[in-house]
């Protein structure tokens, strides 16, 4: 019965770490014409991003893997680089981007700023990883299922030495 | 042999059920699994650039992110270790004087030496269960952590000398502790003599910054290792590290020595 106990309450320890709140990059800043702004983001598993531009003025978002990354900063440019995701001239943008492998990846912010007046613009970020982690989900699944299969084993046992 | 190890295994299951009684064990574990994952999880997450930069040319911000994401993990395991020895001085002392020190205050512990048991089985077990309750855990938690962040670490060695560094101060504490109990026959001297050597063993590094690098591998192994890490991996701090690792294991032999001594003294 302690082997029960002992896997059902590390499986709730596991579950617990698995929403163990995660570093966050935050930056509110103004950013020039023609100018890219790069975070450049340890994305274990999937990232959560949220980005605006203020007073309604439009943004782009890039996200390139390491390689691209190092092709922006040596060109200075995205014409050579193949963004895993982008989303061009948008007010705001908040969603979960997929990301293929665990690795570090560049997420790039452009001001597309239309009024020829205008030197730059203020905009706002947020990128952090979204919870639950997955290995500790994982450890807290298998957990549970030991625990609750050693139970179901237990009572199965004493039903056949009572029957017998 | 084999009734050896079923007697080993009799005293572990003894001591689950008396020392380490529901929900104790538990909540130890839940506590040093969450904790150490925590601080996993608290290393950098991010480097901001602007493109075009005005200090540095591209190939300068190369190099410097290059530099950063490829010793990234091992600044974070470094951080999360430093965090996680300070619990374990804490957690380690504690424990070791709730299982030996209580059972020396209470008279428990001479009731068991009047079983048909050996004396250092028995003394070896609470030891064992102490040390995988500790090490175990934060291992666990330690390759849990780096897998959901740090999958791209591919240096084991680093990694097991960074969980030797948590595991021979825990060995060195637990035994002074024991000793203590074992001395004193008190649950208070030995809760407040482990937790004052342990976090003396921990803080001494710091008090004196001219420590030498051996005794601060005695002392403190993670302050040592984090040495060998910022001093870009040199070779002579490396030996005063093993040197020093070797010696705190000599020191907790030592002292294994002398509390079986004082044990088979102790009468029934």
């Amino acid at each position: 019965m302690r082997a029960v106990k002992f896997f059902i309450i590390l499986g709730f320890a596991f579950l617990l770490a698995s929403f163990v709140p995660s570093p966050f990059a935050s930056r509110g800043n103004l950013i020039d014409r023609g100018y890219y702004e790069c975070f450049l983001v340890n994305g274990s598993g999937n990232l959560l991003v949220e980005v605006s531009g203020a007073d309604y003025r439009n943004i782009s978002l890039y996200v390139l893997d390491y390689e691209d990354t190092a092709v922006l900063v040596r060109e200075e440019s995205l014409e050579n680089t193949t963004p895993l995701f982008f989303i061009e001239n948008v007010f705001n943008f908040s969603g979960i981007i997929s990301l293929p492998r665990p690795d570090w990846y560049g997420v790039v912010v452009l001001a597309n700023i239309a009024n020829p007046a205008l030197t730059n613009m203020r905009y706002d970020i947020y990128i952090t990883r979204p919870v639950p982690y997955l290995v500790p989900i994982l450890l807290f699944t298998i957990s549970e299922v030991l625990g609750i299969g050693l139970l179901l084993y237990r009572r199965f046992e004493k039903k056949n030495r009572t029957k017998q | 042999m084999r009734l050896n190890l079923k007697r080993f295994k009799s005293i572990l299951l003894l001591e689950l059920d008396t020392n380490y009684s529901f929900p104790l064990l538990e909540i130890i574990v839940s506590l040093l699994v969450v904790l150490s994952f925590y601080f996993m999880a608290g290393g950098a997450f991010y480097a901001f650039f602007g493109i075009p930069h005005l200090v540095q040319s591209g190939p300068e911000i190369i190099v410097f992110f290059e530099e950063w994401t490829r010793t990234h993990a091992i600044r974070t395991l470094q951080g999360a270790s430093y965090d996680i020895s300070f619990i374990l001085a804490f957690f380690i002392p504690v424990l070791t004087a709730l299982t030996f020190g209580r059972d020396m205050d209470t008279g428990t512990f001479r009731t068991f030496l009047s079983y048909p048991i050996s004396r250092h089985q028995l003394f070896l077990a609470k030891e064992f269960l102490i040390l995988v309750v500790i090490s175990g855990t934060t291992s666990i938690s330690y390759f849990v952590a780096l897998l959901s962040f740090e999958p791209n670490l591919n240096s084991p060695g680093l990694i097991l000398l960074f969980l030797v560094t948590q595991w021979t101060p825990a060995i060195l504490v637990s035994l002074a502790t024991i000793l203590i109990a074992v001395l004193s026959k008190s649950l208070s001297a030995s809760l407040f003599g482990g937790v004052a050597l342990s976090f003396g063993m921990m803080i001494s590094p710091f008090l004196f910054r001219s420590m030498d690098t051996l005794l601060v591998a005695i002392l403190n192994p993670v302050m040592a290792v984090s040495t060998y890490i910022f001093e870009d991996y040199s070779i002579s701090i490396l030996q005063s590290l093993s040197v020093g690792i070797v010696a705190s294991l000599a020191i907790s032999v030592l002292l294994l020595i002398v509390t079986l001594k004082q044990i088979n003294r102790m009468e029934v």
